[in-house]
Formats: C-alpha cells, structure tokens, sequence
C-alpha cells in the first residue's frame, strides 16, 4: 500500500469520517479526474462521473481488503464508472474511421516526450469514443484483448483493430502538431 | 489485415501510459462542496429508508402481535367455552337421558299420547275389550247399551 494512503485514513473512510473522505478526495482527484478525461473526453462530463466515483468509492471502501494497492483498487472503480457512463450514452460504438489507418507509420515514439501532460491528454480525449476506450484500456490500464473483449462486448480482433486504429491516430496527432 | 493491427510500437505505448501515470491536474473548485452534498444526501436517503423500513417493521410487527393475540384468544377462550361445552353435554346428557328414557317408554307403549295411563286409570287393557267393559258396568250398575239394542 502507498503510505500516502495510510491504514487509518482508510478506516476513517469507513467510517464516514469526512474529514478522511476529504482528505482522500484530495490525494485521489488530481489523479483519478484525468482519467475520466482520458475516457469520457470531456471536461465537464468527467466531473460528473468523478463524483460518481467517489460517491461509489466512499460506499464501497469496506469492501476493499488492503490486498494490493489502494490507488489501484480505486482506479478500477473510475475506469469502470466512465465505462458505465460509456454503455448508458450509447457511446461505446466502435469507431470505424479508416482513413486514419492509411499512409501512417510509427516513429513518433520520441516525440511523444516534445508534448505536455495536458496535451497529449487533450490529444487522447479527442479520439473516437471507440478507439479511446480499447487505448485506454489496452495501453495505460495494461488489459489483453481477451479481457477488453469480454469487458465492451466485442471479439479479440475488434479490440486489437480499435487499438491499432487508435494508437495510428494518435500518432499522426502527434506528427502534426504545430 | 492482421499486418495492418500488428502495428505495435511498445515504446510508443510505454511512453504514453508513463505520462499518463506520472501526469496529475487540479480540479475545478467547489467539486469536494458537490461530492459532500451528495454523500449527505445519501445518508438521509439511507437514515430515511432505514426508518421508513423501521416503521414498517413496527406496523408488521403491531399487526403480527394483534393476530397473535387474537388467535390465542380463540384458542384459548375456545378451550374454555369448549369445557363448558363438555360440561355443558355431560349435564345436558344426564337431563337428556329421562327424556330419552322417557321416549322410549312411551315407544314402548306405541304411541306418547298417554293412553297407557288411561288404560291404568280405567283398570283394563284393551285386549280384555267388551267383556271388561262389561264387568265394570256391572260394578257401576250401568246398563248396557249394547244389551238394549
């Protein structure tokens, strides 16, 4: 466990204590808001679910059993209320962009460190509904295809497509930037 | 086509997700305000629900303990009744029994009307027919119509 996220700021949650929920609010939200960001690709709406995963957090932190990292324990919990926020707006239809495929090649690994937090965050909460949730997924979450199929309903080959249609994308955003 | 999603640049992939993991960002203002108000809210939602059920249970409970004391009511102020029931047949049963003694002696006699009695009363039955009548007409020196016609 992270000693930011110490036993008894743990067990204070538990017991509703708000002075603990808030001062896990604090350690956790400068982290967590970025990824509803990165999954929900708007602002405004991450807000919306990153209450959500706090409300839920704060409901289910007795369930969490101390096995494993507590910050990894609550990011499923974000990943899986962007998820849901995903399935109830429709908004989880593979994307079938195809030009983005043709006449891109990678390379653009080092220029990824030329671009800021902010931007490259920008620049991910821009793709397609479709291929954002397989990158995120895939690529910062570490999910294989078996799991990512199971998890938005779709084969192995559509999850390995979306991310490699994505991951194309984003590369060509990157090349082109000013 | 699989070429075409084998395009993997792991270096590209790890870059991004270590930017991702190591990147922060300050939230908006007044979101800590709106998530309290909201782990409030639900909290009277729960100590609303929990003493709405509590109320419930109350009621069910009233209603159960109602019935149940109905019940025992019956069971018991029937087996009371029901001994003074038995009571009741028994002494019903001995004030039965002369009368149905007595029904049947009147059975035996053939019929209730008393004619057994008149029968005693008059001294004669009526298989000794005309020939007693005669005796006793005699005793009472009452003529005989018969002996007229």
């Amino acid at each position: 466990m992270e000693s930011v996220y110490d036993q008894k700021l743990i067990d204070g949650c538990r017991k509703g204590d708000r002075m603990a929920q808030k001062r896990l609010f604090e350690l956790l939200s400068p982290k967590m808001y970025p990824l509803c960001i990165r999954y929900v690709g708007s602002g405004d709406v991450a807000k919306d679910v990153l209450q959500d995963g706090f409300v839920t957090l704060f409901s289910k932190i007795g369930s969490y059993r101390g096995e494993g990292a507590f910050e990894g324990w609550a990011r499923k919990i974000f990943v899986n209320e962007s998820l849901m926020y995903l399935r109830r707006n429709d908004a989880l239809k593979l994307s079938e962009d195809l030009e983005t495929v043709s006449g891109l090649s990678s390379g653009s690994s080092s220029q990824v460190e030329d671009i800021g937090y902010k931007e490259l965050l920008a620049m991910i909460a821009s793709l397609p509904p479709g291929f954002r949730t397989v990158f995120n997924l895939a690529v910062i979450e570490g999910m294989n295809h078996k799991d990512i199929g199971e998890a938005l309903g779709i084969s192995e080959v559509t999850s390995r497509s979306q991310l490699s249609r994505a991951r194309l994308m984003l590369q060509k955003m990157i090349k082109e930037r000013k | 086509m699989t070429k075409d999603f084998d395009n993997i640049d792991r270096d590209f992939d790890s870059r991004v997700r270590s930017m991702m993991e190591e990147g922060s960002m300050e939230l908006p203002s007044g979101m800590w305000s709106a998530i309290e108000g909201r782990l409030d809210a639900d909290a009277a939602k729960a100590v609303s629900v929990f003493a709405r059920r509590r109320r419930r249970i109350a009621v069910w409970g009233g209603s159960f303990a109602a019935a149940a004391a109905i019940a025992l009511a019956v069971i018991f102020g029937g087996r009371t009744s029901g001994g003074d029931t038995l009571l009741a047949g028994q002494s019903s049963t001995r004030v039965s029994e002369p009368n149905h003694n007595q029904s049947l002696t009147n059975c035996s006699t053939g019929n209730d009307t008393g004619h057994e009695t008149s029968v005693v009363s008059v001294g004669f039955s009526v298989a000794e027919g005309a020939e007693g009548a005669r005796h006793v007409a005699a005793a009472y020196e009452i003529p005989s119509v018969a002996g007229d016609s």
